[in-house]
């Protein structure tokens, strides 16, 4: 089987890896009639013909006629899923299973709409798709592509030569996850606080979830956090992803609009992370009645790259209206383009400090919020809530912590997330290796609670609890955005890799601008970014150390690019808070954003009315509680549920 | 034991205890304290002090602790931390637990006569390190004890940043290496970390300045395993020592570029499993002095070499002179005819010449090199 050129895309250091081996036993499902041997006659042998079929062949012999023909190996993701051999994605498996070639098999092979059993193929693509699509064309033109250009080329692309009905960027999908994200969290916020007051049994907060939350939209944590950490797993939201939600509307709101069953529509997404395979065969989101998945079929940035090039489609030309309608809606009424300010990586934390900030909801009204932030390390940033009692009668209010969140993106700030969340929720952390350790680790911090170390955090949580003053640094995570890849959903494992003339001018330059010198100070033993290295690239002296290091900056100067790309040429997310306003530029594009926004809104009020049907009508508006059945409905739409992997490997010996 | 050779190995102890293979000894930096650990998941601590009696050289070993660790499956590595306050284990099963001792509840301490005082307080668990897939192979502190790094079977490396009130940070995940990685060593001084590992190769990591740990260098020639790294006292070099029965000794020619001056062959005849650069005992006036090189494996055999700084006579050479070595004690079948997994030299000042082994018997022996007086 041979790797996707698609896989080698970016600098994968810092991803989660399969492990050493994949214990799926082969099955050999057609015996074949054994020739007994005597022992120590010569053994077989397998070849591999040139149509990469595999035969069993007596070694004294060459003639092909005596070989027998072997089954391949057969693994599907659903095996994957089910196994702890691998931390997640078997990426050649997946490849082969969900891959540009079936979606070309598939439209290839739908029969006419007037035929019965026509499906309507439906394209979903990620808005870092799009931003990685925009960043690479700009890369090879002197001209900025806009996300709104690039979506533009595609759909046509996709609706002319490839014969889709219908093309969305999915972030009206994300508007709807993200409000339904920050209902969840002011559930869990009030069960946590009718909880700590006593008036819920601890049985309670299982069911409805544990603060802090944490984001549910990155694949590759859940299936990490479902395999080795499942003690986290009553922390992550159960808000379904943008790309399941899109699921939800394109088969169950859409369908019914259309008059089409589930398995009438072929939904195909475009999504920057290979794990989104992976997420999609998830059983949660099939349909058994149906025989169909949400989401059918997945495709990375990089294998559309080469399902273009196959059919020999160039994206770097214009198409008419590209640039004019920057406000369109698309049929049905689903917006294109929500911008979400915050982060690339979807903008959950944003979103929910933005809900705590609005002057209308939250308890603490009357008391202005205001945001601290601080860059722990590389992709890990906290924000803090304060607020600043106006009641409070000395001079200068100390601002009182409400609220902590961080964006915590690649695999290892996310060890940090789970030692942190799993110390400060009082869960023992590990599998079952850790066993008594942990154990012992444990009751030490109880022991000691009252001693000489007050800062043990389980003290810290019951003095919040108790409504104690903590402070920031003391003040435990509410939320947090996790993200396993470095940098987040724009340097998903799915997208383009870096152009090739990396060394070209502009790059440099950009380099240059960006305060970022390669080289190795030949002092103290310490990296340093230093002035003297110049566009020659690496003094010779930094040898392999220098191009490994120009390797990394390349691959993260790129990032840069994309996430530039995402924001629409902003070099950074837009300031947060103040939140996503300053973005739009003129008043005149921030009223149309607004006006966007709301509608969007009204939109998703409207959807959920239509799908959940309460009685009494319309809902007020997505944070407004409905009957009994309406709730159970919108559950079952918009959230999902996860399940510990328990480990089969664990218990194999190894000597050394 | 050779006797043509310029120095003695006595064995001054041997530990019994263990109930399975000892797989790593740890000598205490600071204190009077050796730390065997082995496949009965136990750690045992010995105290060590000199005779009092005036006549007398000799050296007594007694236990004192022993750790029931609660790690599920064979405790592989042990290491100190510099204060000599902390120890690591590292564990098959996947995990690192931190310890520290409790003092001890009844005050009777008794004092030793090198004024350190024996206590007896339990070892408790400070804090697990989880992260790994599969086997934790070593752990090991860097030179400030800020920084602790591990490794395992499932190809990572990783670097843990370690902070008050035994917690700890994961710096990085370094997924270089292909197959099992072996063993991890710092340097003595600079924030460099090295790994050796069963896909023949040797990497070198820094962290670099967006605080991401990297791999800046990857050293290649071992044909096979390479089972143990060993920096050389004074941070110039690196010895490794593989299971293609060489000791290769790596010189650092720039900042960040290390090259093979060395290739020490026939001296083992099976896996050369651990390495051990001690500072040694140097005769007066000897300033190519580099240390004490001991090496051991799978044929039962302690081989110790002094090493030398190449004499700086020809300074014009382009051609660099490698270091040069000569074996100085041996012993045959230290632990009878089982396979030796570790040996470390004891840092302490005045004890630089004792060498700990640790042995598929499950035992760990004590040996005193001492150069024959001429």
């Amino acid at each position: 089987m041979t790797f996707s050129g698609a896989l080698t895309l970016t600098d994968l250091n810092d991803y989660i890896t399969p492990s050493q081996a994949c214990i799926k036993p082969v099955e050999q499902l057609n015996p074949i009639n054994e020739v007994q041997k005597d022992p120590g006659a010569a053994s077989t042998a397998i070849r591999i013909d040139s149509s990469g079929s595999y035969y069993e062949v007596p070694t004294e012999s060459t003639a092909i006629s005596s070989a027998k023909k072997l089954e391949p190996a057969q693994i599907s993701l659903n095996d994957c899923l089910a196994c702890s051999g691998c931390i997640t994605s078997a990426e050649s498996i997946l490849i082969t299973l969900q891959s540009h070639t079936e979606v070309l098999n598939f439209l290839s092979s739908n029969p006419p709409p007037s035929h019965p059993h026509h499906k309507i193929p439906v394209l979903s693509i990620a808005p870092q798709c799009l931003a990685s699509l925009a960043a690479s064309l700009s890369s090879s033109s002197s001209h900025r592509l806009s996300l709104h250009q690039v979506l533009a080329r595609i759909r046509k692309f996709a609706k002319e030569v490839l014969g889709f009905d219908h093309v969305w960027d999915t972030s009206f999908a994300r508007h709807i996850a993200l409000l339904e994200h920050v209902r969840e969290f002011h559930e869990r916020k009030a069960h946590a606080s009718s909880s700590s007051q006593g008036e819920l049994a601890e049985g309670a907060l299982e069911d409805v979830g544990r603060l802090p939350m944490l984001a549910s939209a990155c694949p590759g944590w859940i299936c990490y956090a479902e395999k080795t950490h499942a003690e986290m797993l009553p922390f992550i939201a159960r808000t379904k992803s943008p790309q399941q939600v899109m699921g939800t509307l394109v088969k169950y709101w859409l369908g019914a609009k259309w008059g089409k069953s589930p398995d009438e529509i072929y939904h195909v997404s475009l999504m920057p992370c290979y794990d989104k395979k992976l997420e999609a065969s998830r059983a949660d989101f099939y349909n058994e009645q149906y025989s169909t998945r949400d989401v059918d079929c997945v495709i990375t940035t990089g294998e559309f790259e080469l399902l273009l090039t196959e059919k020999g489609y160039d994206l770097s030309q214009p198409v008419p209206g590209e640039t004019t309608d920057e406000c369109t809606w698309e049929e049905e009424g689903i917006p294109d383009l929500l911008q979400h300010a915050g982060s690339s990586s979807g903008s959950y934390l944003q979103s929910i400090i933005d809900s705590l900030s609005a002057p209308s909801k939250g308890g603490d009204s009357g008391s202005a919020l205001t945001v601290s932030t601080n860059a722990v390390r590389a992709d890990h940033t906290t924000y803090t809530l304060f607020s600043c009692p106006s009641s409070q009668p000395t001079p200068t209010p100390v601002p009182v912590p409400v609220f902590k969140g961080a964006t915590c993106y690649g695999f290892r700030n996310l060890q940090n997330v789970v030692r942190r969340v799993g110390k400060e929720g009082g869960v023992r952390v590990g599998r079952g290796a850790a066993g008594r350790l942990a154990g012992r680790a444990q009751a030490r911090g109880v022991r000691r609670i009252g001693g000489r170390e007050v800062g043990a955090s389980r003290n810290k949580k019951d003095r919040e609890g108790a409504g104690e003053v903590v402070t920031e640094e003391e003040k435990t995570y509410d939320y947090v955005e996790v993200m396993a890849c470095p940098g987040g959903c724009v340097n998903g494992g799915g997208q383009l890799k870096p152009p090739a003339m990396i060394d070209e001018e502009g790059f440099q330059r950009d380099w240059e601008e960006e305060g970022v010198k390669l080289g190795v100070n030949g002092e103290g033993g310490k990296l340093e970014l230093n002035g003297q290295m110049k566009d020659a690239g690496m003094e010779s002296s930094a040898g392999r150390a220098g191009e490994a290091i120009q390797a990394r900056w390349g691959s993260k100067a790129w990032t840069k690019k994309v996430e530039e790309a995402y924001w629409g040429g902003l070099p950074t997310p837009p300031a947060s808070p103040p939140p996503w306003r300053d973005d739009e530029g003129s008043p005149a594009v921030m009223k149309t954003g607004e006006e966007k926004r709301s509608r969007a809104d009204r939109l998703a009020v409207r959807i959920l009315t239509e799908m959940c049907r309460p009685i009494g009508g319309q809902s007020e508006d997505w944070m407004g509680s409905m009957d009994a059945e309406a709730e159970r409905l919108r559950r079952a739409y918009f959230r999902t549920s996860y399940r510990a992997v328990e480990s089969e490997v664990v218990g194999l010996a190894v000597k050394w | 034991m050779n006797v043509d050779l310029p120095a003695t190995v006595e064995c001054l102890a041997e530990l019994e205890g263990h109930d399975d293979r000892a797989w790593h000894v740890a000598w205490n930096p600071t204190k009077p304290i050796l730390a065997s650990c082995s496949a009965d998941k136990t750690v045992r601590l010995y105290h060590y002090r000199q005779e009092t009696e005036a006549s007398s050289s000799a050296i007594a070993f007694n236990p004192v602790n022993t750790i029931q660790t609660g790690h599920t499956k064979t405790v592989r590595a042990v290491a100190w931390s510099p204060s000599g306050q902390t120890l690591a284990t590292a564990s098959f099963d996947t995990n690192i637990g931190i310890w520290e001792q409790e003092p001890a509840e009844d005050e009777e301490d008794e004092d030793d006569n090198a004024g350190y005082r024996v206590t007896t307080g339990e070892w408790e668990c400070m804090s697990l390190l989880e992260g790994h897939e599969t086997e934790c192979k070593s752990v090991a502190y860097s030179s400030s004890g800020s920084l602790l790094a591990s490794c395992s079977r499932d190809k990572t490396v990783w670097v843990w940043e370690v902070h008050p009130d035994a917690d700890f940070e994961c710096m990085g995940v370094m997924m270089e290496h292909s197959q099992d990685v072996k063993q991890v060593a710092w340097h003595p001084t600079e924030e460099i970390l090295a790994s050796a590992s069963y896909d023949d190769t040797i990497k070198l990591y820094i962290d670099d300045p967006s605080e991401d740990w990297f791999c800046f260098a990857t050293l290649t020639g071992h044909e096979s395993t390479v089972w143990s790294l060993a920096f050389s006292p004074n941070g110039r070099y690196l010895a490794s020592s593989s299971d293609d029965l060489t000791i290769r000794i790596w010189e650092r020619v720039e900042q960040h570029k290390w090259e093979c001056v060395k290739i020490i062959d026939g001296i083992h005849a099976r896996s050369i499993y651990s390495i051990s650069w001690g500072v040694g005992s140097k005769e007066l006036e000897d300033s190519d002095h580099l240390g004490w090189l001991a090496s051991t494996g799978g044929d039962g055999k302690i081989n110790v070499f002094e090493i030398k700084a190449p004499t700086t006579g020809s300074d014009s050479a382009s051609v660099r002179a490698p270091p040069s070595h000569r074996l100085i004690a041996q012993v045959q079948a230290a632990h009878d005819v089982h396979d030796i997994n570790c040996v470390s030299w004891c840092s302490r000042p005045g004890y630089e010449n004792l060498l700990a082994t640790a042995g598929d018997d499950g035992s760990v022996k004590v040996w005193r090199v001492a150069r024959i007086k001429q």
